[in-house]
């Protein structure tokens, strides 16, 4: 497996005002690694994705992508970012959605893939409805199957199972397996512990906008000298209270 | 992956042309759109007849100076320009979470995402404006010997929307690049830029109105021609003076043309040079109106809240009142202190349009433009269209169903605040007609009245439609439903107030019409009371 570094995050903070969302925040992401970024609500991990995404500024701190520099282009192409609330737009159809992303990510022969796509998740019949029209878990699928179409170096997924059906959440696990496989990069933002458990090669817990805890399941045990079989749930609830 | 400025355009050009395709595809299968078409077809088609005819001038037309055209024109790319200054050091340009998510995260370039932005909104704001001021301007100035003049009218409020907006979005856009590397500079930067624009605003409103303040019209014929007098000074300062030789008969109407296009050009490319490093308010603002109380009340985090706080909308949000009664009192407790809030961060825009509108219809109808009957009718459209309104969204959710009271008290109390939201607009309107003395003080208490049975009988047709109607019929169905039901059931009223004004006089009928239309109201909020249990939700 390669080890490269693909997501570099160095001492960032994020000030709102007076308020520090995110402070001092270092981790890295490996390709073919599926990071799980945990805490309770409010711990900063939203806006940390958010930075990441390129869509809020970093007040202090650098973080790169791929080796190029967040909000540049180039970083921008080689991540793909899913957030909680599955938004896109209401007049486009799913199948106008990925056209866009292959437009917009400059891609050729997508359409194979695209249409394998909208299989994979339920939703070839759903390829011509107005996005409007579809429930919100269709919605967070079509978003879903959007970052997946341009195979960016780097996942950003930040609760992906909000919404999903019990199939589609056993389909996105399946992905990011697969992602992970084929050497992509994955930070993945959750509560639902027992769902990253099996899959995540490390975890790293925030709280109050701080890193306070990070490594493998087995390192995390190690340094709260917890049992060997203590499940992610109690390490998380021993670390975070 | 292999992105080029020119697969950028593309990008952007497809997203655009599938949104309006789509649009216009789901649009031809509504009635009111082939109803709007007609209508701009009729008055594009009038407007080349009057060219060709070369109508008699009307009476107004023959009373205005043409000069004072150019006046008004001048007078209003000014507040247009203003408008802008101010609009950028206040409100962050609006996107949808969509085009955060989907369209800034990807590697499109900033510049072409804010063109998109600034596009967008400039065109539909000045379609829909050039629009209103062609009806209007077809209606008035009609018959004027340059029989082109409605086209022209629209040319001219159709670029001072476009560069007021342009200017919005320059102002905005260069204004944050300092805040974001020095806030505080940045803030004292915005501060001066409203300071500016508020003296400058103050100049030219003490320059047209200091005479009449002092007194010296005699009546309102002579107060109006001060007014433009005054505004001719204005009309000579360039870049006004671009707008002002547009309208004025004689003028260098098509170098000044090409000058304002050019002058506008030149602030939407400052925009798009400018447009860099400002995806971070539009983002945070965007994910607040996905429904900001809810996340912040789920999250239970200070982040949103300072986030919010930092770009000027947390004020809106934070000021919850706790909850207080029980049932239908808690509900009418609770509705109303959302619209006094509302109207406390917003009163002073509404307010002030609404002041603005009863301003122009008392000058219309001291001036006899416009007859004091269409002016009530204006009034009174308010509480009617006000029908579809905060009660509507009460109906949809499953709370009011699950509280304890009758249902009767439930639906009334949910109406109220909503029939309080139709008057107040019209309380406004007629106000400054009364106080400017374009309506009789007893006429403006008769129109109140009338208004507030209006309004109550539009809130009992929205109820009784909304229960009647199952949970599958789409919003724009119900929103027509509602107007039509409230438009037969006014049908009594009106003949009531037609009857009475004929036999008695306007007064007499507006009460007697208020008193049938309350009967109908409250007759048909009792079925719905009645109904109630049949309601759907979708969920």
């Amino acid at each position: 497996m390669r080890t490269e570094e693909i997501l570099h995050v160095q001492n960032v903070s994020k000030m709102y005002g007076q308020l520090a969302a995110v402070q001092d925040v270092s981790l890295s992401v490996r390709r073919g690694e599926i990071v799980g970024l945990l805490g309770p609500n409010g711990a900063g991990k939203s806006t940390l994705i958010k930075c990441i995404a390129g869509l809020l500024r970093v007040s202090d701190g650098t973080i790169s992508v791929d080796g190029f520099l967040v909000r540049t282009p180039e970083a921008r192409g080689s991540t793909g970012y899913i957030p909680e609330v599955p938004s896109l737009y209401d007049l486009l159809t799913p199948w106008e959605h990925l056209q866009f992303i292959a437009l917009a990510y400059g891609l050729q022969n997508w359409e194979a893939q695209a249409t394998e796509l909208l299989e994979q998740f339920g939703l070839s019949d759903k390829r011509d409805a107005f996005s409007g029209e579809l429930s919100k878990g269709m919605r967070q699928k079509v978003l879903i199957a959007c970052a997946l179409l341009h195979q960016p170096s780097l996942y950003l997924f930040d609760e992906p199972t909000v919404g999903l059906d019990p199939q589609a959440q056993r389909e996105l696990t399946r992905q990011l397996l697969r992602l992970r496989d084929d050497g992509h990069a994955l930070l993945v933002s959750t509560h639902i512990l027992a769902q990253i458990e099996p899959i995540a090669d490390r975890a790293i817990i925030m709280s109050h906008g701080r890193t306070i805890a990070g490594g493998t399941l087995a390192e995390l045990r190690e340094t709260f000298q917890l049992p060997a079989d203590t499940p992610l749930e109690d390490v998380f609830l021993q670390v975070t209270e | 992956m292999r992105t080029t400025p020119g697969t950028n355009r593309a990008a952007v050009w497809y997203l655009q042309k599938r949104i309006i395709a789509n649009w216009l595809r789901r649009s031809i299968r509504s009635p009111f759109f082939w109803l709007m078409v007609v209508f701009v077809g009729f008055l594009v088609i009038s407007q080349i007849a009057a060219a060709i005819d070369g109508p008699e001038p009307s009476e107004f037309a023959e009373n205005l100076d043409a000069a004072y055209l150019g006046t008004i024109s001048a007078i209003v790319l000014l507040a247009g320009i203003l408008i802008g200054l101010w609009r950028g050091t206040t409100n962050t340009p609006g996107a949808s979470l969509a085009d955060v998510v989907i369209l800034m995260s990807s590697p499109i370039s900033p510049r072409l995402s804010y063109a998109l932005l600034i596009g967008r909104s400039s065109v539909v704001n000045g379609l829909v404006l050039s629009f209103w001021s062609m009806a209007a301007s077809s209606g008035i100035l009609f018959g004027l010997p340059d029989a082109w003049i409605a086209l022209r009218v629209t040319f001219s409020v159709l670029i001072v929307v476009l560069l007021s907006e342009f200017l919005r979005y320059a102002v905005w856009v260069g204004t944050e690049q300092v805040v974001a590397s020095a806030s505080e500079r940045g803030r004292r930067l915005r501060r001066m830029i409203k300071i500016v624009t508020l003296a400058i605003g103050a100049a030219a409103a003490a320059r047209l109105f200091w005479p009449l303040v002092g007194g010296q019209a005699e009546d309102w014929r002579a107060a109006i021609d001060i007014l433009f007098e005054r505004g001719e000074v204005l009309a000579s300062i360039p870049p006004l003076s671009l707008g002002a030789s547009v309208l004025m008969p004689g003028g260098l109407s098509l170098p000044s043309a090409l000058g304002l296009v050019a002058l506008t050009a030149g602030v939407a490319g400052l925009a798009l040079y400018w447009a860099r490093d400002f995806i971070e308010p539009i983002a945070v603002n965007a994910e607040r109106k996905t429904d900001p109380r809810g996340q912040i009340l789920e999250s239970g985090s200070d982040v949103q809240w300072a986030a919010l706080s930092q770009y000027g909308v947390s004020p809106r949000v934070r000021t919850s009142v706790q909850p207080f009664g029980s049932g239908a009192g808690a509900l009418l407790w609770g509705s109303l202190t959302r619209w006094v809030r509302y109207q406390i961060a917003a009163a002073w825009i509404t307010t002030f349009i609404l002041g603005l509108f009863g301003l122009l219809a008392a000058v219309g109808v001291r001036l006899d433009l416009v007859p004091i009957e269409l002016a009530w009718a204006v009034v009174l459209i308010f509480p009617f269209f006000g029908s579809v309104n905060m009660f509507m969204d009460e109906l949809r959710r499953q709370f009011i169903f699950l509280i304890p009271g009758s249902s009767w008290a439930k639906l009334t109390a949910g109406a109220l605040t909503s029939v309080l939201d139709g008057v107040f607009s019209g309380f406004v309107v007629i106000g400054v007609m009364t106080a400017l003395g374009a309506i009789p003080l007893a006429q403006s208490g008769g129109l109140l009245v009338l208004s507030l049975a209006i309004a109550l009988l539009g809130q009992a047709s929205l109820a009784l439609v909304q229960i009647i109607l199952p949970f599958w019929v789409g919003q724009r169905a119900r929103v027509s439903a509602t107007f039509g039901a409230t438009g037969l059931a006014f049908v009594p009223g009106l003949l009531t107030l037609i009857g009475f004004y004929i036999a008695v006089g306007p007064v007499a009928g507006m009460l007697a019409a208020a008193a049938v239309t309350l009967v109908v109201g409250a007759v048909l909020m009792v079925i719905a009371g009645l109904l109630f249990d049949r309601i759907e939700f979708s969920g």
